[in-house]
């Protein structure tokens, strides 16, 4: 990930100041803004409309008990109102923004209770004024009919006027309710049903029925008067007024806070205005040297872009340079770190390798040094020194081919990456290096065959590949038994050109195969003629080849012997 | 002091019967209330769907006949399970004028005795998360409830507001007698006219008064004399009327009077359904209720006065519903 530009970081930071500043806004607003002064003043007109419709409820129980009213409906009407008007109460309050104080809950259950109380009494009026009113209007029909009813006699004018006399109590009673009236009507009434008992069992049932009536008046009357005190004491109007009351101071405290936070919001706004006030000095200032710079920079402009064009190209061509250089850098810096990896390699195998030839040669000397003096009396001691002075010859000679070896090794190290190709016959190429090597061979009494066949034109390295060719023919030969035959084939197959190399040799190890083209690595095979070795010739062989985009295959002969070809590709230099 | 009382009394039947003019007629004529049509569309379908009840067999319909008066005409109906229910069916018809309802009062608003009548109660059986997922597994349901409602599952509230507005649409207006109301002296006859002044002379008119000639008050039944011990058998607690409500002494046998429009199409009558015929209930309401006797002649005239109050319905009267 790219570290954030300064200007980004910025910008950020900005962003969330100002996304900070806005809710602080939006907070202060909303709880400026929490107290609905709308719906607080419809909740209180309706509680003021219920208190009214109280009022009214309680005058229309009065207008049906003075009959002026002869159905109960407007005595319903006011209790679904009250459940109206509580539900839409109760959404309201549910609705402002502030929450209920404890008072306040008290005051809108209490006011419940109180309505709904009052609606059973009222309920209670309903039942027994009812009958009350039934039997008033009959009690002077039923005494009509019972004296009807009495035969004439003294008897019966007693009963009439007793009669008479609990009717008259009973009105009384009905318009002043006092207990002595009651006992009165009571006492009439005892003295009415006794008298009553001397007559038929006709006359008495019409008698009883007057009484019954006369016992309900006076029962539903008392009920109607308890209740109607009760209707005229009920709290209802007290508890929606506690509720207003209680509303409004709570309303009163939600809009202090209200207000507080009003001031806050004002306090939060000017300060804002402040802020906007300063950056847009500020930002006016810029945009005044802005302009100025921009006049400047019309005029710079003119020229900029045929100057970016040119610098741009200027700069692209030195880019290309410094990447092309760059990469020489980087592939010269691996040659040397590889270089001096092998130099280190090279100092190691060098101890090892010149150690043992050297301690010979040291052992020759001393041998020499004693022989010397011996010489001088004896010479038949004379061939004895020359015997051992040759085996410090052969001595140097190997050490000289080793330091060779090794120097080529590190030649083709440096300068691997460096091949110089041009077109050329690879057979001819071959006939040369099979001449350099044709001396050797017949010391060894060896055959050398190179078959005519194909004649492949590449674009090789001829100095690096004739190493490479003259690596695998002195090998051949070195490996290879005293009159052995040595074949050489260059052959043309699938787009591919091979030169092989069959020996007459012990052939190759599994072991040798695992670790052919390994610098230092001698393989199992003993040069037949004394030859030398330093296990680095393959693997330079290799090397080359490989830097030709070929590779070498190596296989065994089933007649014995091994097989080193050398394959390249044609169609790159076609 | 015989004079002075005479006076009194005077005084007292003056007041009790004010003079014509003073008060207003106690039975008031009929209104019918705007409502949402589409509502009541789906509250007319819903009050006949038979998948609201536990058994899948019985719909508000069942014993909410509009063609036997809004009511089933048993003394009892049947619960939803075949058992036996406490309560005569009362008329579905103008139902929202009444108070409260039940016969017990016991339901302040149509929406609480429908929610209890749907599954709180044998009569349909049902239990609400199976309605409701009945209903919401019905695509026409959900596209009818979505119409008025908005989008969503279908919920209790919704399914009772629908059934509640169609309740309110069932108002019977424009009776004979209501038309007598409102002016016209032809729509009664002489003996339907005589059968109204008796029915408010004998006091009939004290209970049963408003618009819904009933419906708006409470009363104890047998309140002039004892209607359960006459009647015989067993007393059930579903006698015991508003006392199964408040527990109060004093509501013990107390009910809804209920209404009387219609009356003449909601046989058997009472809570108890012992009143097979119009004029059995008529006397029955004499004997315990006015606690007085009358002329065979007088309550016959009520009875007639009682058959001008059967309304129409979708502009039909009501007797002639298909």
């Amino acid at each position: 990930m790219k570290p954030m530009r300064a200007s980004t970081r910025s910008g950020v930071m900005y962003a969330v100041v100002f996304a900070l500043l806005c809710i602080g806004l939006v907070v202060l607003y909303d709880r400026s803004q929490a107290v609905d002064a709308v719906r607080y003043s419809e909740t209180i007109t309706k509680l003021r409309e219920l208190s009214q419709a109280d009022a009214q409820w309680s005058d229309d129980v009065l207008r049906s008990k003075l009959g002026l009213s002869l159905d109960y409906d407007a005595l319903v009407t006011p209790v679904s109102r009250v459940q109206e008007i509580r539900a839409s109460i109760g959404t309201l309050l549910k609705a402002l923004g502030f929450s209920m104080s404890e008072p306040l809950l008290v005051a809108d259950r209490e006011m419940v209770a109180a309505v709904y109380a009052k609606a059973e009494l009222v309920e209670r009026f309903k039942t027994s004024h009812a009958v009350l009113r039934n039997s008033l209007s009959f009690l002077p029909l039923a005494a009509d009919e019972a004296i009807a009813k009495l035969p004439a006699g003294p008897q019966s004018a007693k009963l009439a006027e007793e009669i008479r006399r609990v009717l008259l109590y009973t009105m009384r009673y009905n318009l002043v309710p006092t207990e002595e009236g009651e006992e009165q009507v009571l006492e009439a009434c005892a003295a009415t049903d006794g008298a009553a008992q001397q007559f038929s069992p006709q006359v008495y049932t019409v008698v009883e029925t007057f009484i019954i009536h006369v016992h309900a008046v006076l029962r539903h009357h008392r009920l109607v008067t308890e209740v109607l005190q009760q209707i005229a004491t009920s709290p209802t109007s007290s508890r929606i007024d506690g509720l207003i009351e209680e509303l409004s101071r709570d309303f009163q405290k939600a809009q202090e806070r209200a207000e507080m936070y009003r001031q806050a919001l004002a306090g939060y706004a000017a300060l804002l205005g402040a802020l906007v006030l300063f950056f847009s000095i500020r930002l006016g200032a810029s945009y005044a040297a802005i302009a100025r710079y921009n006049q400047k920079l019309q005029v710079a402009n003119e020229n900029l872009e045929q100057r970016v064009a040119e610098r741009t190209a200027e700069l692209s061509g030195a880019l290309d340079g410094l990447q092309a250089a760059n990469r020489e850098i980087s592939a010269q810096r691996d040659i040397a770190e590889r270089a001096n990896a092998f130099k280190g390699e090279l100092m190691g195998i060098a101890a090892h390798d010149l150690k043992n030839p050297l301690s010979a040669i040291r052992l020759a000397a001393e041998l020499i040094e004693l022989d010397a003096d011996a010489a001088r009396d004896d010479p038949t001691v004379l061939p004895v020194l020359r015997s051992t002075a040759q085996d410090i010859h052969q001595q140097t000679k190997h050490m000289l081919k080793l330091i060779e070896d090794l120097l080529n090794a590190e030649a083709s190290e440096q300068h691997a990456l460096r091949l110089e190709p041009r077109l050329c016959e690879w057979r001819e190429l071959a006939k040369r290096v099979i001449a350099d090597n044709r001396a050797q061979c017949e010391r060894k009494g060896q055959v050398l065959l190179f078959p005519p066949g194909a004649e492949p034109v590449l674009n090789l390295d001829m100095a690096r590949m004739r190493e490479a060719m003259d690596n695998l023919i002195s090998n051949a030969i070195k490996y290879s038994p005293p009159g052995a035959e040595i074949r050489v084939e260059l052959t043309e197959q699938d787009g591919e050109a091979c030169f092989a190399v069959s020996d007459q040799g012990p052939g190759l190890t599994e072991t040798d195969r695992a670790q052919l083209f390994q610098r230092f690595r001698r393989l199992s095979a003993r040069p037949t003629g004394g030859e030398s070795s330093t296990g680095l010739g393959l693997s330079i062989a290799h090397t080359l080849v490989m830097l030709h985009g070929g590779r070498i295959e190596v296989t065994n002969r089933e007649q014995g012997g091994a097989r080193f070809a050398i394959v390249l590709p044609v169609e790159e230099a076609r | 002091m015989k004079s002075g009382g005479w006076a009194v009394f005077l005084l007292g039947v003056f007041l009790l019967e004010a003079p014509p003019g003073f008060a207003q007629e106690p039975v008031r004529v009929l209104t019918v209330p705007r409502l949402d049509p589409a509502k009541t569309a789906l509250g007319k379908r819903l009050f006949a769907e038979p998948q609201l009840s536990g058994s899948a067999t019985r719909s508000c319909a069942s014993c909410h006949a509009l063609d036997k008066g809004g009511a089933d005409g048993q003394r009892t109906p049947l619960g939803d399970k075949g058992e036996k229910l406490p309560l005569n069916t009362p008329t579905i018809f103008n139902v929202a004028l009444n108070f409260r309802q039940g016969w017990a009062g016991r339901f302040g608003s149509l929406e609480a005795i429908t929610d209890f009548l749907l599954a709180g109660s044998p009569a349909m059986g049902g239990d609400w998360n199976q309605v409701l997922a009945r209903l919401n597994g019905n695509a026409e349901y959900r596209r009818q409830f979505a119409a008025s409602y908005g989008n969503g599952p279908i919920v209790r509230e919704q399914l009772i507001d629908a059934l509640v507005v169609y309740q309110r649409s069932l108002a019977t207006p424009n009776s004979r007698f209501d038309r007598y109301l409102a002016g016209d002296p032809r729509a009664l006859s002489a003996r339907e006219q005589n059968g109204y002044v008796l029915f408010k002379r004998y006091g009939c008119a004290s209970c049963h008064q408003g618009m819904n000639v009933g419906g708006n008050m409470f009363q104890t039944f047998g309140v002039l004399g004892n209607y359960f011990e006459q009647r015989g058998g067993s007393l059930s607690p579903a006698d015991l009327g508003r006392y199964n409500v408040t527990k109060a002494e004093s509501d013990r046998h107390v009910f809804k009077v209920p209404s009387l429009r219609n009356v003449a199409l909601t046989a058997p009558y009472f809570h108890d359904g012992s009143a097979a015929t119009l004029p059995e209930a008529v006397e029955v309401m004499f004997r315990y209720q006015l606690g007085r006797p009358a002329p065979a002649a007088d309550k016959a005239d009520i009875v007639a006065f009682l058959h001008t109050l059967t309304g129409e319905y979708a502009g039909k009267p009501l007797g002639a519903q298909p």
